[in-house]
């Protein structure tokens, strides 16, 4: 692929690639900036609501209310960071080839080209290059900012704001741009690939949302339900029985007593949560990461197959 | 002679099962510009199409320069310079870049003889594509197919939306890159009249049937028209003369008399023009339109 390809590909969406490349940048410059303020009002850790238990001095409450001053100011950031990538995804993955077909450019491009793939690579490529630096940079963004609000959380090992920070969040953008790109070459008009793509995705949302959480049910720790921890995923309630075996809380008909206690059958119980804990988070929004990697490259190895078949429009 | 283009029991079925084309035998002798004519739905763009791979035929075989783009599409397109219907640019780049696309899109691309023939014409590299007239646009598509310097052209009604004079210039640059370069081109078109300057070839469709193949100089000789509308009816199919000739269809004249075209070559009536030529197969191919006929055919 020569630099002119490429260039040329670009021009073609200069548009929405600016937009987005501008706009990406601005929640990432954002971000930044109110991370930065929040660090830099070096909140002690004691000073965070169940940290101590002990009520918080007037220091740490003046430190605090400024802290959440800030962190609300921040909050139209964590829009655009959590937005953007999938604008990114679907905006400059719909046209790519819905356009070209809606405008009967394919017909000179197709012409020309004898590898339909490889002009599929040229256009698809350099786009898909700005819709990953973008939803890596915002996903960064957004985990840095995250981490700013949280400074009493190791985001590393914490389901906090799970899917919405962090390598995970670029995965699920360039899902949707595969799924944009193969919807756009199959309708070849690019409105209704649009808004069809939004809704497939969010079907493709739920399917490994679903998927995934039943993979964890059956890795899921059972912990006592007053231990659980934040930084954990919580699954499901369960109980624990008399005979030591566990059913899960949606199963079973239970009696709540007034000292606090849960019976079952008319005998008391343990209350458990099935969790995932916050330590494996990495490797649990890697796996996440990776299903929606593949599904990437399904999507644009499906739109590469339509595209050989196709006619130009 | 060697054969730049050929089908062989071409068939093209749309989904509504509609036949598009059914039975197309030819052959396009290399160096020739073959006219390609027949009225809307004849199948002139699905046999061009078929020549680039974006149609798969239904039936038989068609050859581009010895390759079956159903075979082998990358060799065909190869050996293709194609010219949509449509022009086909893209609005938002220049002259200057489409001819640099094309260059990243095909290899050997001659973007020196592309922009030789742009300037000559005098249209500005630097211009956007949507700046440009119907006319301009259509000698980009042929410039850039022409820069392919492939052997074979396949033009898809480009004059159709062109004035007069942007329909000269571009047969003008059609026929004097034919000439030079040695490509074999097969031009599909509405307008009769500046064909006839342009082709050496016709192909006559009509309800996706081949109705006519033949050099037009051939072609014009071997057919003249009568006027039957003042009594001498003609019956399609009816015997002229004593050499064999016979009406080949009836079709109606430019003031509303009703013309026979004959295929003969005694000195029956006048010669047939072009555009009679074409009407009268045209017609031929249209039986259900024509009114039943009652009498015999003057000699």
């Amino acid at each position: 692929m020569t630099a002119s390809a490429i260039r040329l590909s670009l021009r073609l969406q200069r548009f929405e690639a600016f937009g987005i490349v501008a706009a990406s940048v601005v929640a990432i410059a954002g971000a930044l900036f109110f991370a930065a303020r929040l660090d830099a009002l070096h909140v002690p850790l004691s000073c965070f609501p169940g940290a101590s238990g002990a009520e918080p001095t007037s220091e740490c409450q003046s430190l605090l209310q400024r802290f959440y001053e800030i962190t609300e100011d921040g909050r139209f950031v964590l829009f655009g960071l959590a937005g953007l990538p999938f604008l990114a995804g679907v905006v400059l993955g719909v046209p790519i080839v819905a356009r070209e077909l809606e405008r009967g450019t394919t017909r000179l491009s197709w012409s020309l080209s004898p590898s339909r793939r490889a002009w599929f690579a040229a256009r698809t490529l350099p786009v898909l290059a700005i819709v990953f630096l973008a939803a890596i940079g915002l996903a960064l963004g957004a985990e840095r900012l995250f981490a700013a609000r949280s400074p009493d959380v190791d985001m590393s090992a914490s389901f906090y704001d799970y899917g919405f920070r962090g390598p995970l969040l670029a995965a699920r953008a360039i899902a949707l741009f595969g799924v944009a790109v193969l919807i756009g070459t199959i309708l070849g008009r690019a409105l209704p690939a649009l808004l069809l793509s939004v809704v497939a995705f969010a079907a493709v949302l739920s399917g490994v949302q679903v998927a995934h959480d039943a993979i964890l049910e059956r890795e899921a720790v059972y912990r006592p339900g007053d231990l659980v921890r934040p930084a954990d995923r919580g699954l499901f309630s369960a109980f624990r029985l008399a005979d030591g075996s566990v059913v899960r809380a949606d199963w079973v008909g239970v009696e709540y007593h007034d000292d606090g206690s849960v019976w079952i059958g008319g005998q008391p119980v343990e209350w458990l949560q099935a969790v995932i804990p916050g330590e494996r988070y990495g490797e649990v929004a890697g796996r996440e990461a990776a299903a929606f990697g593949l599904i990437a490259v399904l999507g644009l190895g499906a739109a590469l197959a339509v595209v050989d078949r196709r006619r130009p429009g | 002679m060697a054969v730049a283009f050929e089908a062989h029991g071409l068939g093209k079925r749309y989904r509504r099962k509609v036949w598009a084309l059914r039975d197309i035998e030819l052959e396009v002798p290399e160096g020739s510009i073959t006219a390609l004519v027949g009225p809307n739905g004849a199948g002139k763009s699905t046999l061009i199409k078929a020549g680039i791979g974006f149609e798969r035929p239904t039936t038989g075989r068609l050859l581009v320069a010895g390759i079956d783009p159903q075979k082998d599409r990358p060799a065909a397109v190869r050996r293709v310079g194609y010219v949509p219907q449509a022009a086909s640019l893209y609005r938002e780049l220049t002259v200057e870049e489409h001819v640099r696309l094309a260059a990243s899109l095909r290899s050997g691309f001659d973007s020196e003889l592309a922009r030789l023939r742009l300037e000559q014409l005098d249209i500005p590299l630097d211009s956007r594509a949507d700046e440009l007239s119907g006319g301009q646009q259509a000698q980009i598509g042929l410039a850039l197919a022409l820069g392919t310097r492939a052997p074979v052209l396949l033009l898809d009604e480009p004059l159709a939306s062109l004035d007069p004079l942007a329909r000269r210039e571009f047969l003008h640059v059609l026929v004097d890159a034919v000439g030079s370069e040695g490509h074999t081109a097969l031009l599909s078109s509405h307008v009769i009249t500046d064909i006839e300057q342009a082709c050496d070839r016709l192909l006559v469709l009509g309800g996706g049937r081949k109705l006519l193949d033949l050099s037009i100089a051939g072609a014009l000789s071997e057919h003249r028209v009568i006027d039957v509308s003042g009594g001498m009816l003609g019956v399609a199919g009816a015997s002229v003369g004593g050499s064999g000739g016979r009406t080949i269809g009836v079709f109606p004249g430019p003031t509303g008399e009703r013309l026979a075209l004959l295929a003969t070559t005694e000195a029956v009536g006048r010669p047939a023009t072009l555009e009679e030529l074409v009407l009268g197969h045209l017609a031929a191919g249209r039986p259900s339109r024509l009114r039943p006929l009652d009498a015999g055919v003057a000699a």
